[in-house]
C-alpha cells in the first residue's frame, strides 16, 4: 500500500511539474496567439477589437497569474473554452476521448494477443523456423511506418475488398460490431510497432524461465507442459512484458495522433492536430494534459499489477 | 487605430439604367430561368418527376469536407460559408455561374429601389424561419445590422466591406431602408448585400442564444441545422417548409469532416462518401480512373507573393517586379497544380468581367529581371528568406522559386511554416522579407473595390503585412476609396487603372488562380456542377 502511495504522489507532482511545462511552452511558442488564432483575416480586426480579445484570452495578464487561474479553474472542473469554436472545451475531451481510448484499448489487446501468441510460440521453438519466422516478422512490424500501414492496409481492406470501413468512427452506442469494425484497421495499425516489440521482450522472458530448475523439476515431476507453461512459468515470465506494456501504452496514446489523422477518426489526437495548426491554445494545454494524465495513470496501474503479480516488486 | 472608415465626397445622383443594373436585371431573369430549370425548389410544392436528370427529393448526400468549423453563425462564418449558405438565405446572392457574375435576389422581392441618392428601400418576400418563426422587416434589418455595426463584444470580419452604411431601419412589414454616408454605385451596393455574412437570422433567437447561435444556427434556407460534432460532422436536414429558389432536394447532407487529404480520397474510394472537397492535385487522375467525376472551374483563390514593402530593397517596386519576373511560372502550373491553374495576369482573374490586363504581365523572363535588379543596385548574393504556408502546393511553388532566385544569383533561405503561425509573427509586426500564401479577396466580396480594399486598402492588412506606404499606395487608396460612388460609365477605367496601379507595384500579387476540383460519385449525386468559390453548394443538386 505504500509503495502504491508513494507512486501515486510522484505522478501527482509529475503532473504539476507537466502542466507548469505545458503552460509556460504553449505560452512561449512564437506568434501573437489572438493573431495566430485567425490567421491573416485577423488583419481584418480594428486594433480596439484585437485588444479586447487578448484581453477575453487574459494575455494581457502575467504567465504567473494567467497559470495561477488555469489551476483554480481547472480544479473547480472548467477545463475553459476553445478559442476557435467558443465551445467548452471539456464538452470537445468528452467527445474526443472516448474515441482515443477505445483505439487505445482495442490496440492495448491486439498487441497483447500478438505478443503473447507469437513470442511464447517463439520461445517455445528456439531456434526453429518458427522462432526464426517470429523474430523477422516482428522486425518487420516494428520497422514499418505507421502511416504507410495505414495507408496499405485501407487500400487492401477497405477500397479493395470493402471489409471494413476506410475512416471515421461509430461510438459503442451504436452497436459492437460498428464500434468494433471502425477500429479494427486503425488498432492493428497501431499496434504492429510495439507488438513487434513485446514478441522479443516475451520470447526472451519465456526462453529465460524455460532454463529454469523449477520448470525443469515440475515437468520431470510429471505435470503436463501446458499446466506448467500457465500455472508457473507465465506469472514468473510475464512482470517484465507487463512492465514494458505498461510503458509502451504510451507509445500507443502518442501513435494514435497519427492513426487517427491517416483513418479519420475524432479522437484526442486529431482535437490536439487541429488545436496546434489554429493555434487555439487552451484546447492544445488541456489535450496535452489530459494526455499525460493517463499516461501517468496507465503506469501506475502496470506498477500495481506487476506488484500483485511478483510481491518483489513491492518494495 | 479605429476601424477604417470611406470619406467620399458626395457624387451626383444620376438616375436610370446602368450596365451593371442592367446586368443585375438580366440576372434576376436568368435566375427565373435556371429556377425554372431544376424546378422551384421541393418545398413551394413542384418536384417533378423522377426522371433520369430531374431533381427530385429524397436520399442523403454525404461529403468529405476539408476542416472542423469555427462559426455557423453567418456573421463570422468564412470557413463554413460552404455549410451556411444552405442554412441562410439572404436578400440576394452572386450568381457564379453567370459569366458576369451577376447579383440575383434570394429574399429580395426585386432588385434594391433608390429613393434618394443616399436611401435604399428593399422590398423581400415573407418567409418563416427553421424554428416555425416568420421572418419580420426587424430580423432582416438586425441581421444587416449586426455586421455593419456588431453589438458590444461582437466582432465580424465583414464590417469592413459595410463602412458606407449608416442605417437600417423598417419602413413596412415586408420592406427595409438602408442610407448610405454617400452615393454608392448600383453595382457595388447590390454587390455587398450580396455578402454571405448577411444571412437573415431570427433576431431573438440569436439575441437569447447569444455566442451559442454559432452552434446551434437557425436560419430560412433550404436546409435546417440539425448537429455539429467537432472534428466529426454536421449534419442537416430538408427544410420541409422552404418556398424560396435555392433548391434543397437531399432529404439530408452529412459534412464528415476529413482533414487528411488521404483519408478524404480513400473515403471516396471506398464509398463512404459522396462528394469530396479538393483532394490534392496529384490524386485527381486516380480518382477518375476509379470511375468518379472531377467537376472544378477556374476560381478567384489564388497564391500570392507579398514582399515586406518596408524593408530594404523590398521598398523598391523594381526589385519586387524583378522577383516575379524571374519566376518560371509554367513548371509552377505542372508540378504544384498538376496543370490546374492559371497564371495571373491581373489582380483580378482573366474570366472576371472587369479584369483588365495591365502593361506589366509577369511571364518568365529573367534577362528582365536581372536589368531591373541591377537597376535597382541589388548586390549579387542578396540573401533573402522566402516563407511559405506549410499546404503542398505552396511548399511546391515556394521550391520553384527558391531555384528561379537562385538562378538570379541571389541568396534564398526556404522557410515552410504553419499559415497561422506564419500569420501570427507577421502581423504581430515580425520580420520577414517574402512570404507564399493563399487568399480570395475577390470571393470575399464581389465587386472590385471590396476585393480590391480587403488587401490594399488603408488598415491592418496592407500596414501590418504588406507595409505598403508612400505616394503609390497613397494615390492608390485615393481611387480606391472614391471607386464606389463613381457613375457606372466610369467604373471601367477606373478598375482598369487600379489594377494597372498594383502591377506597377506588387506589394503583393497573385501569381495563379486555383480551380478547386471536387470530386464527385455520379453514381450517387447528380446536379453537381463546377464551382466557381472553393466552398461546396449542393443547395442544387440531387440524389441519382
Amino acid at each position: 500500500m505504500t509503495a502504491v502511495a508513494r507512486r501515486a504522489a510522484s505522478g501527482a507532482l509529475l503532473l504539476v511539474g507537466a502542466s507548469v511545462l505545458l503552460f509556460a511552452l504553449v505560452d512561449l511558442a512564437p506568434g501573437d496567439p489572438v493573431l495566430a488564432r485567425f490567421g491573416f483575416q485577423a488583419a481584418g480586426l480594428s486594433d480596439e477589437d484585437l485588444a479586447r480579445l487578448r484581453h477575453e484570452y487574459g494575455l494581457d495578464r502575467s504567465l504567473p497569474a494567467r497559470y495561477v487561474d488555469f489551476v483554480r479553474d481547472l480544479s473547480a472542473g472548467d477545463l475553459g473554452t476553445s478559442a476557435r469554436s467558443g465551445q467548452p472545451i471539456g464538452e470537445l475531451v468528452a467527445q474526443a476521448f472516448p474515441v482515443t481510448a477505445s483505439l487505445t484499448l482495442v490496440a492495448a489487446a491486439v498487441t497483447a494477443i500478438l505478443a503473447l501468441g507469437l513470442g511464447i510460440t517463439a520461445a517455445v521453438y528456439r531456434g526453429r523456423w518458427p522462432d526464426r519466422l517470429i523474430t523477422a516478422a516482428s522486425a518487420v512490424g516494428l520497422a514499418a511506418p505507421v502511416f504507410w500501414v495505414g495507408l496499405l492496409a485501407i487500400d487492401t481492406f477497405a477500397i479493395d475488398l470493402r471489409w471494413l470501413p476506410a475512416g471515421g468512427y461509430q461510438p459503442i452506442t451504436a452497436g459492437l460490431w460498428p464500434w468494433l469494425s471502425t477500429l479494427l484497421l486503425p488498432a492493428v495499425t497501431l499496434a504492429l510497432g510495439v507488438a513487434g516489440i513485446l514478441v522479443r521482450v516475451v520470447r526472451a522472458s519465456v526462453a529465460d524461465q524455460l532454463d529454469q530448475d523449477y520448470v525443469r523439476t515440475a515437468l520431470g515431476a510429471g505435470l503436463s507442459r501446458t499446466r506448467v507453461l500457465w500455472r508457473n512459468l507465465l506469472p514468473n515470465a510475464l512482470v517484465t512484458p507487463l512492465t514494458v506494456f505498461g510503458l509502451y501504452v504510451g507509445y500507443l496514446l502518442a501513435g494514435a495522433v497519427l492513426v487517427e489523422v491517416v483513418y479519420a477518426l475524432p479522437g484526442m489526437g486529431q482535437l490536439l492536430v487541429n488545436a496546434a495548426v489554429d493555434g487555439d491554445f487552451a484546447v492544445t494545454r488541456i489535450v496535452a494534459l489530459v494526455t499525460i494524465a493517463v499516461f501517468l495513470a496507465v503506469n501506475l496501474c502496470t506498477d500495481v499489477v506487476a506488484m500483485l503479480i511478483d510481491p518483489r516488486s513491492r518494495t | 487605430m479605429t476601424r477604417q472608415r470611406l470619406h467620399i465626397p458626395p457624387a451626383p445622383y444620376r438616375p436610370g439604367l446602368s450596365r451593371r443594373r442592367l446586368l443585375y436585371l438580366g440576372a434576376a431573369a436568368s435566375g427565373a430561368v435556371l429556377t425554372g430549370c431544376t424546378g422551384p425548389g421541393p418545398g413551394a410544392g413542384g418536384t417533378g418527376g423522377p426522371a433520369a436528370g430531374t431533381p427530385r427529393t429524397g436520399g442523403a448526400a454525404v461529403v468529405g469536407g476539408l476542416a472542423p468549423f469555427t462559426t455557423f453563425d453567418p456573421q463570422n462564418a468564412s470557413d463554413a460559408i460552404g455549410v451556411t449558405r444552405h442554412l441562410f438565405d439572404a436578400l440576394y446572392e452572386v450568381d457564379e455561374t453567370s459569366p458576369e457574375l451577376a447579383v440575383r435576389p434570394v429574399l429580395a422581392a426585386g432588385p434594391p429601389t433608390r429613393t434618394t441618392p443616399t436611401t435604399w428601400q428593399i422590398r423581400f418576400r415573407t418567409t418563416g424561419f427553421h424554428d416555425g418563426t416568420p421572418m419580420t422587416a426587424d430580423d432582416v434589418a438586425f441581421s444587416i445590422q449586426r455586421v455593419v455595426a456588431p453589438p458590444d463584444g461582437q466582432v465580424s470580419f465583414y464590417s469592413q466591406l459595410l463602412t458606407f452604411v449608416t442605417g437600417v431601419r423598417v419602413v413596412a412589414a415586408d420592406t427595409i431602408e438602408i442610407t448610405t454616408h454617400y452615393p454608392v454605385n448600383d453595382d457595388v451596393f447590390a454587390r455587398r448585400l450580396a455578402l454571405p455574412a448577411l444571412g437573415i437570422v431570427p433576431k431573438a433567437l440569436v439575441e437569447a442564444r447569444g455566442a451559442e447561435f454559432g452552434t446551434r444556427p437557425v436560419g430560412s434556407g433550404p436546409y435546417e441545422f440539425v448537429s455539429y460534432r467537432e472534428n466529426q460532422s454536421v449534419e442537416l436536414r430538408r427544410f420541409a417548409g422552404y418556398t424560396g429558389p435555392s433548391g434543397g432536394w437531399f432529404d439530408t447532407i452529412s459534412w464528415r469532416i476529413l482533414v487528411d487529404d488521404t483519408a478524404r480520397a480513400a473515403a471516396l474510394r471506398a464509398r463512404q462518401v459522396d462528394v469530396v472537397q479538393s483532394p490534392p492535385f496529384r490524386d485527381l487522375e486516380l480518382l477518375r480512373g476509379s470511375g468518379f467525376e472531377v467537376v472544378m472551374a477556374p476560381t478567384p483563390a489564388a497564391v500570392y507573393l507579398t514582399f515586406n514593402c518596408a524593408k530594404a530593397p523590398f521598398t523598391d517596386p523594381r526589385v519586387r517586379q524583378a522577383l516575379h519576373y524571374a519566376i518560371d511560372h509554367d513548371s509552377i502550373t505542372q508540378i504544384a497544380y498538376a496543370g490546374n491553374a492559371t497564371f495571373a495576369t491581373s489582380v483580378l482573374p482573366d474570366w472576371h468581367p472587369d479584369h483588365a490586363r495591365p502593361t506589366a504581365v509577369f511571364d518568365r523572363n529573367p534577362d528582365t529581371a536581372r536589368s531591373l535588379l541591377a537597376a535597382a543596385g541589388v548586390p549579387a548574393g542578396l540573401k533573402i528568406v522566402l516563407q511559405a504556408q506549410q499546404t503542398g502546393y505552396m511548399q511546391q511553388t515556394a521550391t520553384v522559386i527558391r531555384q528561379n532566385w537562385q538562378d538570379l544569383g541571389l541568396d534564398v533561405d526556404l522557410r515552410i511554416e504553419a499559415g497561422t503561425t506564419l500569420a501570427g509573427k507577421i502581423l504581430g509586426g515580425g520580420d520577414f522579407d517574402a512570404v507564399i500564401s493563399s487568399g480570395n479577396p475577390v470571393g470575399q466580396s464581389f465587386d472590385v473595390p471590396g476585393a480590391l480594399s480587403s488587401f490594399y486598402a488603408p488598415g491592418a492588412f496592407r500596414d501590418r503585412f504588406l507595409r505598403w506606404s508612400g505616394p503609390a499606395a497613397d494615390r492608390f487608396a485615393e481611387l480606391l476609396d472614391s471607386a464606389p460612388a463613381l457613375p457606372a460609365e466610369q467604373t471601367p477605367a477606373r478598375y482598369a487603372q487600379l489594377q494597372q496601379l498594383l502591377a506597377d507595384e506588387v506589394p503583393t500579387y497573385p501569381m495563379h488562380y486555383l480551380s478547386v476540383p471536387n470530386v464527385v460519385d455520379t453514381g450517387a449525386v447528380a446536379g453537381l456542377g463546377a464551382q466557381r468559390w472553393e466552398h461546396l453548394d449542393l443547395r442544387r443538386a440531387w440524389r441519382a
